[in-house]
């Protein structure tokens, strides 16, 4: 079973503007830095909003608990990261009745509600039918695939930071957004068929 | 013509793919319509809604998160060498951090500065000691290990190393101070590291001041075969990501 192992080092975000964790004014600091960034990479892993807050509420709880273990020559943000998708692979096995790898995909996101709050204009021209075939196909990932793919993807980070957040080597990492994005190939190719 | 794989294509598509790559795409067709198919695919997911958190939801976790931070940190494990905090080695090595700086040559002598051991926040001033002695062992090493010997019209010359060995003297005194006081503070692998270093540095500073070819290649390979230049290079480098974090990370 998978699980994202929280003692390695990790890679950067800001460093520049990120805090130390030396004290909770400074943690103040790395909440409003980060809280937003958690609350989507929570909200696609996991497609529940509740979640998605609960789990950045943790990610930051576990962050303050364990900030000894932080490694300055690490990135704060990646660090962050890696403990958000901890805590949301815990949350998605929480959910699981049985005991199926986190390998698999997510049956619970294919019925996730499709929540839209800051909708621009690409996303208003999205159909509803559309927008739930692409939240479908987003189900068919593994909870890995899916971490790697947004990481890269809506938060354009590094391979590098991707593999230090995934603990996964850099090639590893590679090898998984791209088995993400075949199988979103794979999955919306009918739709793009549709649309010629 | 091969074309390419869906993995190469996935990969031109997030702006990962090698250079060889994007010039197949250049001459096949082919394979450029089954790209345009991937980026419609990455397009449509971009432009899949996505939850944005609630007005002043960083205050709201901020206010919950309050109640809880009264907790003391949990302290990691002790870890070998290559895991070791370098926020630990600084703290253990605290007291004599003055004494670097006095002991380097280029500086004027002054007081060594003593600073209580803090586990908790050592001083950048502090950290900027160590690198520096792990610094100069480092170049010190690397000048040896890579010298070629070679007298007037290239014949075999004895070799002056009055230089290294003064180098070397002034090492060994700091390297010594820090060896002890990483002992006593329990930093057993940054002391079984300076321990390693002292018998290096001794021969050095003790050899004559001329040395034959065959001595000279005698201690190359010895610095060679021990592996202390990696080990210091290794420990030298987690230093300098310590002091430097900016340099030696990219950005998020």
């Amino acid at each position: 079973m998978i699980h994202v192992a929280e003692d390695r080092s990790a890679a950067p975000p800001t460093p520049a503007a990120a805090p130390a964790l030396d004290g909770p004014e400074a943690f103040r600091q790395l909440v409003e830095l980060y809280s937003t960034r958690l609350y989507r990479m929570a909200y696609r892993m996991t497609g529940q909003t509740q979640d998605a807050e609960d789990l950045v509420q943790e990610t930051f709880l576990r962050a303050y608990r364990h900030r000894a273990t932080f490694q300055a020559r690490a990135n704060l943000g990646t660090w962050l990261y890696r403990i958000c998708l901890n805590a949301s692979l815990d949350r998605l096995r929480q959910r699981r009745t049985g005991e199926r790898s986190l390998d698999d995909p997510d049956p619970a996101r294919a019925a996730a509600p499709v929540v839209s709050s800051a909708a621009g204009p690409e996303r208003l021209a999205l159909s509803g039918e559309v927008a739930g075939q692409v939240q479908a196909a987003m189900a068919e990932l593994t909870p890995v695939e899916r971490a790697a793919f947004a990481m890269r993807h809506y938060e354009n980070l590094s391979i590098a930071e991707i593999g230090a957040a995934l603990g996964l080597r850099d090639a590893a990492a590679k090898n998984t957004i791209f088995r993400g994005v075949r199988k979103l190939r794979r999955a919306l190719a009918p739709l793009l068929e549709r649309a010629r | 013509m091969r074309h390419l794989s869906d993995s190469q294509l996935a990969a031109l598509s997030l702006e990962l793919a090698p250079a060889r790559t994007q010039r197949h795409l250049q001459a096949c067709a082919d394979c450029r319509s089954r790209l345009a198919a991937f980026e419609q695919v990455l397009a449509l997911t971009a432009a899949a809604p996505v939850a944005e958190p609630p007005a002043g939801f960083s205050d709201t976790v901020w206010q919950r998160l309050q109640a809880h931070l009264d907790a003391p940190p949990v302290r990691p494990r002790p870890r070998p060498l290559a895991r070791a905090r370098v926020w630990a080695l600084a703290a253990s090595l605290a007291l004599v951090a003055g004494l670097a700086w006095r002991l380097h040559p280029r500086s004027a002598p002054s007081r060594p500065i003593l600073v209580a051991p803090s586990a908790s926040a050592p001083s950048p001033v502090l950290l900027q000691a160590v690198t520096e002695h792990l610094d100069r062992t480092q170049v010190l090493l690397v000048e040896l290990a890579h010298a070629a010997p070679g007298g007037a019209r290239g014949a075999p010359a004895a070799v002056n190393v009055a230089p290294e060995q003064r180098r070397a003297r002034a090492l060994l005194a700091s390297n010594r101070l820090y060896q002890q006081n990483a002992s006593r503070s329990g930093n057993a692998a940054m002391a079984h590291l300076l321990g390693a270093l002292e018998p290096v540095l001794l021969e050095i500073a003790h050899s004559p001041d001329q040395v034959s070819p065959a001595g000279w290649r005698q201690l190359q390979a010895r610095i060679a075969t021990s592996g202390i230049l990696f080990q210091v290079r290794v420990v030298d480098q987690s230093l300098q990501s310590q002091l430097h974090p900016q340099e030696s990370n990219g950005t998020l």
